[in-house]
């Protein structure tokens, strides 16, 4: 396979003298991020490290349970570090986060490789972590996003809410205006990305596989297919994620459990 | 369908395990006109939402027709009543949408249920967040008694309106065969003939 021509390991040190441009922009400036930046840049070339080494690995092996595995760890892994930084209850919202997130992404994902890319193995590492961890990425934050923003509007706009119940809206009828709000406030984003897609920037798919040697117009339908489909795993996660939340997050009487939902603080 | 009897029974309502209002005793026979009075702060407000099931039954006995409640019958009871709350968070948007998911989808508004509260068909091209409160206090009962409940249970409904618009309101609420709980600082519903009052006892 003819891919991009290696980079040395020297050569790429070359690559960190660039970084001492903001370094010094930070230190004469007093931006007070030279620590932090110093930090980030090491761990990202430590993990990347590791990700190349188990990639090459997983790549090799090519074995489908070992890549279903590495790509529930990758869910595991997400959907925990993004409901750690949120508003959110970990205990009540990571099993139905990872239900949501693995359901969407797997099932996206195998349509791609059965029907777009035709694979004969399904499970075939490069497309399946590959093209999982991109749709892991893309939607879940959206997901989280999403899901904090629709229980906190019925926290905050309870009087409303409960105005909605209590003149005979059953639960999914008073929900609507929130499940509303959080929906479109999570698509609006990936569809402005559709609309300039290719205009403003060239997408990073398409990109890596332009250098990785592939012929412009064979990029193109993979960035194509691959936009589509975070768009679809992350609706299907958003709506997956509301539904299995919705049983535990409001008691019989449609009241929101705020304990059950919200981090104490 | 009539209103069921609601029957409080030493209740007492509350959240999280701390008591809001009560103990209340009161029982409430369809057709019923009931003013709620008592300091600020003694829960008036809290009862009707106890009643509606959005806060919890600490102690004693809360009946619907003889039955005690359940998250099924409070349903039902949603369904046959009109509530509106003292913050009068209607949502956003126009008018004439919010209208639209108020009233279950064979009623049509008519001109006469706006022009009953001295409103016109212009309102329904208006967002709802550029009402004044006293628009908004009316659309709301438009909406709710477009809806023909048989439990009214009515928070400061009349607080932002002018004395004829009251007089109105109050003399078309005392009219109805609907059981009415009433809430409010307005002097004019105590001087109406068709309600009692109840006192609520302030919660220890």
């Amino acid at each position: 396979m003819n891919g991009a021509p290696d980079i040395s390991w020297l050569a790429l040190a070359s690559c960190f003298l660039l970084l001492l441009l903001p370094l010094a922009v930070s230190a004469k400036l007093r931006l007070g991020l030279t620590r932090d930046l110093l930090v980030a840049a090491c761990r990202m070339t430590l993990q990347l490290i590791l990700a190349g080494l188990y990639l090459g690995y997983l790549f090799e092996w090519n074995h489908a349970g070992l890549n279903l595995a590495w790509l529930a760890v990758m869910l595991i892994a997400a959907s925990g570090s993004v409901l750690y930084n949120s508003a959110l209850r970990w205990g009540t919202f990571i099993v139905p986060a990872f239900l949501a997130l693995a359901l969407a992404t797997l099932g996206i994902v195998l349509y791609l490789n059965a029907f777009v890319v035709r694979l004969e193995n399904l499970f075939e590492a490069r497309y399946l972590i590959v093209l999982g961890g991109m749709l892991l990425g893309n939607c879940l934050s959206a997901n989280i996003i999403s899901a904090s923003r629709f229980y906190q509007a019925i926290d905050k706009n309870r009087s409303a809410y409960e105005s909605r119940l209590g003149n005979g809206a059953p639960l999914n009828v008073a929900l609507r205006p929130y499940v509303k709000e959080s929906l479109t406030a999570a698509l609006r984003p990936g569809i402005a990305a559709m609309m300039t897609m290719g205009l403003v920037s060239l997408p990073g798919m398409m990109t890596g596989q332009m250098l990785g040697g592939s012929d412009p117009s064979v990029a193109i339908k993979y960035q194509i297919a691959i936009m589509i489909a975070i768009f679809s795993c992350t609706t299907l996660s958003i709506s997956l994620f509301l539904l299995l939340t919705r049983r535990v997050c409001f008691d019989p009487l449609g009241n929101l459990r705020t304990h059950l939902v919200f981090k104490s603080n | 369908m009539l209103a069921p009897t609601i029957q409080l029974k030493d209740t007492v309502f509350g959240l999280a395990g701390k008591p809001i209002v009560g103990p209340v005793n009161l029982t409430i026979s369809p057709g019923d006109k009931i003013l709620l009075e008592g300091r600020s702060g003694c829960g008036k407000t809290s009862l009707l939402r106890g009643i509606l099931g959005f806060l919890g039954k600490l102690q004693g006995t809360y009946r619907l027709d003889q039955e005690e409640m359940s998250p099924s019958a409070i349903w039902r009871l949603r369904q046959q009543t009109g509530y509106i709350s003292q913050e009068l968070q209607l949502g956003k948007g126009r008018v004439r949408d919010w209208l639209k998911d108020c009233l279950p989808p064979t009623r049509e508004l008519h001109e006469s249920d706006l022009s009953r509260f001295h409103l016109t068909n212009a309102i329904l091209e208006q967002n709802l967040e550029d009402l004044s409160r006293g628009e908004r206090q009316r659309l709301a009962l438009v909406a709710m008694l477009a809806r023909e409940p048989q439990l009214y249970l009515l928070d400061e409904v009349t607080s932002a309106l002018n004395e004829s618009l009251r007089n109105l309101v109050v003399s078309h609420i005392a009219t109805t065969e609907a059981t009415v709980l009433v809430v409010s600082h307005d002097s004019i519903w105590k001087g109406c003939e068709a309600f009692r009052t109840y006192s609520l006892p302030v919660t220890s």
